[in-house]
């Protein structure tokens, strides 16, 4: 043994590879505790390397088992892969906390506990959590954002898809009449809500509303209807419905919130898994909640 | 030098170091579930503490020459770097529809806030990556980033991808050509040519895809007519038919879609790795097979469908094992005086030079 510094009280920690400060230079080392601390020497001629007490060393938290940095004021360091070691000299020490996310982590039976709890709350997340999420942003939306977002939507589509109408005045006369008489019985008015006739082109037989109380109907569904404005109506108080619930809306932070927390998860599930859960929220998503909450306005008309 | 007696490094060599990966899934798993379970119970926020145990994890199993990489960010950086980010855009998305003037100016903002924000994370990215006690650089600029992860990219859509391999050559130089190990610098030059005879191979099993559903839309050409000439009468059974030849022809663009930029992907990092010198004198390799890698990652995506998730911390771990082992460095002259050049001229980046904000969109 060494008699420079390996004194009564002094026992050999670990061995392992010492760097001095910013070097890429590494010297084969051990770690010693003495009384007054930690000491790092030369294995091969006992020359001490570098010293500090224990509370000005860093230690680097236990992650699986990769190697420890032992951290000294100098900015030298200690590296070593005996991780046990380490563990022992820290609860000596009386830092017991350091080491707690990584007993959760070990390879044992209560990890099977741990799975279940994770399926569990992300499953009451998404269930309880999320639509909560949903209610306090929807109410803290002030009136300007669907007013602002349904203009926008309705110029795109204009611009893209939809041509101005090509039913005659006395047909869309009617079915405005019709409309009138259902949008009064809604809480918003008749003052809430404005009709539009547009060609459907693209989008084809048709009818849809924006969060503001913007509705379209192509002339596409009044062909399909065939004369039957009770249909029309039905479908426009289906529409009234998904305004007076706030539908678009929720929906859009629906599917940003369920997005937020793939995201958050990212690194865990892998990219490949994350375009497929993002794609899919987005996918099954929509026409799923929106049949299987029929508004209720549509009852009455029924 | 005082230091005479370093740890054993290899003498000389005309061989090429490969790296290696030491973890296991086993040992993953359980840093996997408790990140996860940790992340939800606090409603994300943990998430910034999770990145870090599983970049130490991966990056500390990846081991050269017997030493492994070091990861040493804290949860607190990155978790004040999103705050940053989140922010922004809340603001931005508050004013984009409140304010939508504002928010055009914002959206110019947004432009160079982007290649801002990859520069920064790229940034950060290196120097907490350390190896041999040294840590990485990386001095890339904004203009950089505008080019390579900006314009690149949507000159690449709006060509239909044929513009992809110039994108792919700009991001590669950037990045490798800013890359520093202490204050050495790595060097990349991609050739435009051999990017395109990969991007040749992907575009081919695009074309095979199309090709694929072209057939079956010609073999129903007739029915098809039919449907077109009149909507109204597809009697109900046919209707059925309809959908399934619509969801394969959807599940057929996927996949070969998915394949081609398996491929492409593979292709272009060993050209662009294969093409990188490390201090002018010290090549890098990437030897991937292009099929092992799509294999790979298939394969591990299956997996871990049917497992619901329970099997990623191994498909992660089969990944790292098939890149590392894939990625590889040959020293021309004896390492042990690479290493000690490397360390005459200091670490040009310690922890003092550390944003207390750590933007990790880097990658």
């Amino acid at each position: 043994m060494k008699a420079s510094i390996l004194a009564f009280d002094s026992r050999i920690i670990a061995e392992g590879e010492w760097h001095p400060a910013n070097s890429s230079l590494s010297v084969v080392a051990r770690l010693i505790e003495t009384s007054t601390g930690l000491v790092v020497e030369r294995v091969s001629t006992g020359e001490p390397l570098a010293s500090g007490s224990q509370r000005a060393i860093e230690i680097s938290s236990r992650v699986g088992s990769i190697p420890r940095r032992v951290h000294f004021s100098d900015a030298s360091l200690f590296e070593t892969t005996d991780n046990e070691a380490i563990d022992r000299l820290l609860s000596r020490s009386g830092r017991r906390g350091t080491g707690f996310v990584h007993g959760l982590e070990r390879f044992h039976p209560r990890l099977i506990a741990l799975v279940v709890a994770t399926f569990l709350l992300a499953g009451l997340v998404y269930r309880y959590a999320l639509p909560v999420l949903v209610e306090v942003a929807v109410a803290v939306t002030p009136p300007v954002v669907p007013k602002i977002m349904s203009v926008s939507t309705l110029e795109t589509m204009d611009r893209t898809m939809l041509s101005p109408s090509r039913l005659d005045a006395a047909k869309q006369r009617e079915i405005s009449e019709g409309f009138a008489r259902i949008a009064a019985l809604s809480t918003r008015g008749l003052a809430g809500y404005s009709l539009n006739f547009r060609e459907g082109g693209a989008i084809g037989p048709n009818a849809f509303a924006l969060p503001d109380g913007t509705l379209v109907l192509t002339d596409e569904l009044v062909k399909l209807a065939d004369g039957d404005d009770e249909m029309i109506i039905g479908v426009l108080a289906h529409e009234i419905g998904h305004v007076e619930l706030e539908h678009s809306l929720r929906q859009i932070y629906r599917a940003a919130g369920t997005a937020g927390l793939i995201m958050m998860l990212a690194g865990d599930v892998g990219s490949s898994m994350e375009d497929l859960l993002v794609q899919g929220a987005g996918f099954w998503r929509c026409p799923i909640r929106a049949r299987r909450k029929p508004p209720p306005i549509a009852i009455p008309w029924n | 030098m005082a230091v005479t007696e370093s740890a054993p490094l290899p003498a000389a060599s005309e061989t090429w170091h490969r790296l290696s990966f030491t973890g296991s899934g086993k040992e993953y798993f359980g840093i996997w579930i408790v990140n996860i379970l940790l992340t939800i119970i606090t409603v994300g926020i943990y998430s910034a503490w999770a990145k870090v145990r599983r970049n130490r994890y991966f990056y500390g199993n990846t081991v050269l020459l017997g030493r492994a990489f070091e990861y040493h960010a804290k949860g607190m950086q990155i978790f004040i770097g999103r705050i940053i980010v989140f922010a922004y855009l809340i603001i931005y998305n508050v004013l984009l529809t409140v304010v939508p003037l504002v928010g055009i100016g914002m959206a110019v903002l947004i432009l160079f806030f982007i290649p801002w924000l990859v520069m920064r994370g790229l940034r950060f990215s290196a120097r907490v990556t350390s190896y041999r006690n040294v840590r990485f650089n990386f001095v890339g600029g904004v203009g950089g980033a505008f080019l390579a992860f900006l314009v690149g990219p949507i000159l690449a859509a709006l060509t239909l991808g044929i513009l992809a391999p110039l994108a792919s050559r700009w991001m590669y130089r950037y990045i490798g050509n800013n890359m520093r190990y202490g204050t050495k610098a790595f060097t990349t030059n991609p050739g435009l040519g051999a990017i395109y005879k990969t991007w040749f191979l992907s575009a081919l099993i695009i074309l095979l895809g199309l090709l694929i559903i072209g057939f079956v839309l010609f073999i129903n050409m007739s029915v098809l007519f039919a449907v077109i000439d009149n909507p109204q009468a597809i009697p109900p059974e046919l209707h059925a038919a309809l959908i399934t030849m619509g969801v394969i022809g959807y599940l057929v663009v996927l996949v070969s879609f998915g394949i081609a930029a398996l491929v492409y992907r593979a292709g272009v990092r060993n050209i662009a790795w294969s093409s990188s010198v490390f201090d002018g004198a010290h090549p890098l390799k990437s030897d991937l097979s292009r099929a092992g890698y799509v294999w790979i990652t298939i394969s591990n995506l299956i997996v871990t469908l049917l497992t619901l998730g329970l099997m990623r911390p191994w498909a992660a771990v089969r990944m790292a094992r098939y890149v590392n082992t894939h990625t590889a460095v040959r020293f021309s002259g004896d390492v042990g005086e690479v290493f000690a050049v490397a360390e005459k001229d200091g670490s040009a980046v310690g922890a003092e030079f550390m944003s207390y904000e750590g933007f990790d969109f880097g990658f």
